[in-house]
C-alpha cells in the first residue's frame, strides 16, 4: 500500500476517533467597520484620516466532556484613505486547550500562538512577529469566589530593529469576588520582565526591565438596568531603563517608535457606566485619568533636543457607545456607535494633543 | 480502493458535520461558557493582561447584549493589537520626529535602519 493511501487511512480513521468520542464545531466572527480619526498619529501635527477596518476570527473546536481543545486564525486588516501606506495587517494563528477540572468550571488553559504584523513601505520599521506561550488555571471556591493565577512567555522579534527583539515573562495572581449586594471585586498583581535578546551589557546598555503591576475593580449593579464599575490600575517600573537607536545624527527611542509599555509607570484609574436601554441596545459611557512617568525617557524641545527633566504625561479619555443587537434580523448581528474623546497633556510638546474618533461597527458572531 | 477510501472520508466527514449539528443544538448554552472562557484566555497574551479586558460586567451578571461582542472596549483599537489603546506613534520612518540625544556627540549611525543603541537618559 502506497504511504499515501497509508497516511488517508489514518486520517479517516482519526477522524472517526474524533467523531466518536468528540463533538467538533467550527466558529466564525467577523466585525467590518470605519472611524473618522482626527489625529492618527497621537501628537501634536493633528493628521486626519477616515479608515476601514476588518477583523475575523475562524476557530475550530474539539470537545469531549472536560476538554476542548481549540485551533484558531484571527485576521485584522484596515485602510488608510489619505495615509494609504499606513495601511496594516495583522496575522495570529493558535492553538489552546482548556480542560475543566470540573463539570463547568475550574479550567486550565494551555496556549500557544504565533502573531505577524505586517506594514508598507515607509511603515516597515514597524513590522513585527511574536510567539506566545501561556499556561493559566482558575479555581472556583464556589459561585462566587474564584482565584486564578497563570504564566506567560512572549518572544517578539522586530524584523528592522533587532536592537529591540526580547522576550518578555509574565506571571500573575487573581481573585475575583461576588457579593449578594451585586458588587464584584476584582484584585490583581502582575510582575513582568522584559529581557532583549541582544545583551550590550559590555557597553552598560539596559538589557532588561522588571515592572510590577497591581490591578483593583470595583463592579456595583445599580438597578437591573444600570451599572457602575471602577478601577485603577498602578504599574512600577523595579529596574531598567529603555533603548534607542542612533540613525546619522539623530536618536530614536524604543518608546516613541513601539510604544514600550515599560518605558514608563504610573497610575490609570477609570469609571464606567453601562445602561440597557432594552434587551438589544445597550450603551456604555466610560471615563479614565492616567499619569504616565518615563523612566528613561527625557522630554524634548521642538528643534528635538533633549530637555533635562524626563517626559511625563497626564492623560484623560472619555468615551461612549451604544450597541444594538440585531438578532431578529440574522443571528449574532450587532450594530455600534463609539465616540472617544483624548486629552493628553505633556510636558513634550510633540505629544500634548488631542484627539476624537468617530467610529461605526457592523459585527457578526457565528 | 480510491472510491472505497472517498466513499470513507464522506462518511466521516457526514458523521462529524451531524454530531456537530446536534452539539450545536444541544449544548448550545454550555457551549457559549465555555467558549467565552476559552477566548478570555486567549487575549491573555496582551500587555496588560491583569485587566482582563474582555470582562465588560459591571457588577450585574444579569447584563448582556444580544450579538455577544463581550470583547470589545469603549475605546477604539486603532491598531488592532487587542489593546483598546489612545498610544501615540506610527508615523512613516521619515516622518518620525528628528530628535538628538542630550550630550550626544554627532551620529553614530550605520547609515540603515539601526545604529548603535544604549539606555537612555538616565533618572
Amino acid at each position: 500500500m502506497k504511504p499515501l493511501y497509508r497516511s488517508l487511512i489514518l486520517f479517516t480513521v482519526l477522524l472517526l476517533f474524533l467523531s466518536a468520542k468528540s463533538s467538533a464545531q467550527l466558529y466564525l466572527t467577523a466585525d467590518a467597520g470605519g472611524y473618522y480619526d482626527d489625529n492618527i498619529f497621537n501628537n501634536y501635527l493633528n493628521a486626519s484620516d477616515f479608515i476601514n477596518t476588518f477583523s475575523g476570527e475562524l476557530g475550530y473546536d474539539f470537545e469531549t466532556e472536560r476538554n476542548i481543545l481549540e485551533i484558531y486564525y484571527t485576521g485584522f486588516f484596515n485602510r488608510y484613505y489619505e495615509y494609504a501606506n499606513k495601511s496594516t495587517s495583522i496575522q495570529k494563528v493558535g492553538v489552546v486547550n482548556t480542560y475543566l477540572f470540573s463539570e463547568f468550571d475550574n479550567p486550565f488553559n494551555i496556549g500557544l500562538n504565533y502573531t505577524a504584523r505586517n506594514n508598507k513601505e515607509d511603515y516597515y520599521i514597524y513590522d513585527f512577529s511574536k510567539v506566545s506561550a501561556y499556561a493559566n488555571y482558575m479555581h472556583s471556591f464556589n459561585e462566587n469566589n474564584k482565584f486564578q493565577f497563570g504564566l506567560l512567555g512572549n518572544r517578539i522579534d522586530y524584523e528592522n530593529f533587532s536592537i529591540f527583539s526580547n522576550y518578555q515573562f509574565k506571571g500573575f495572581l487573581r481573585s475575583i469576588n461576588s457579593f449578594e449586594s451585586k458588587t464584584s471585586l476584582t484584585a490583581a498583581i502582575e510582575l513582568d520582565q522584559k529581557k532583549y535578546i541582544e545583551s550590550y551589557q559590555s557597553q552598560g546598555l539596559a538589557d532588561e526591565i522588571l515592572q510590577a503591576k497591581i490591578y483593583l475593580k470595583l463592579g456595583q449593579g445599580i438597578t437591573p438596568k444600570l451599572g457602575l464599575s471602577g478601577f485603577t490600575f498602578f504599574r512600577k517600573n523595579l529596574n531598567g531603563g529603555n533603548r534607542y537607536v542612533n540613525s546619522f545624527d539623530y536618536t530614536y527611542y524604543e518608546e516613541e517608535l513601539f510604544n514600550d509599555i515599560y518605558s514608563s509607570d504610573g497610575l490609570e484609574s477609570g469609571l464606567n457606566f453601562t445602561y440597557l436601554f432594552l434587551p438589544n441596545i445597550i450603551g456604555k459611557f466610560s471615563g479614565v485619568y492616567e499619569t504616565r512617568n518615563y523612566t528613561d525617557l527625557p522630554a524634548a524641545d521642538e528643534e528635538g533636543n533633549d530637555l533635562n527633566e524626563l517626559r511625563k504625561d497626564n492623560k484623560l479619555s472619555l468615551g461612549a457607545s451604544l450597541e444594538f443587537g440585531l438578532s431578529k434580523f440574522i443571528s449574532g448581528l450587532y450594530f455600534s456607535i463609539n465616540y472617544n474623546y483624548i486629552e493628553n497633556n505633556s510636558n513634550d510638546y510633540f505629544y500634548d494633543y488631542t484627539n476624537q474618533i468617530l467610529a461605526i461597527t457592523l459585527g457578526f458572531d457565528f | 480502493m480510491k472510491t472505497k477510501l472517498t466513499l470513507i472520508l464522506l462518511f466521516s466527514f457526514g458523521v462529524n458535520f451531524a454530531s456537530s449539528v446536534q452539539d450545536s443544538t444541544q449544548n448550545q448554552i454550555r457551549e457559549q461558557k465555555r467558549i467565552q472562557k476559552q477566548q478570555q484566555q486567549k487575549n491573555q497574551d496582551e500587555d496588560d493582561q491583569i485587566k482582563n479586558q474582555n470582562d465588560n460586567r459591571t457588577g450585574n451578571e444579569s447584563f448582556s447584549s444580544e450579538g455577544k461582542n463581550k470583547g470589545k472596549d469603549v475605546f477604539i483599537d486603532k491598531d488592532g493589537d487587542g489593546i483598546a489603546d489612545t498610544r501615540a506613534g506610527g508615523m512613516s520612518f521619515q516622518k518620525l520626529r528628528k530628535r538628538t540625544r542630550h550630550g550626544q556627540q554627532g551620529g553614530s549611525g550605520r547609515g540603515g535602519n539601526e545604529g548603535s543603541g544604549g539606555k537612555g537618559g538616565g533618572k
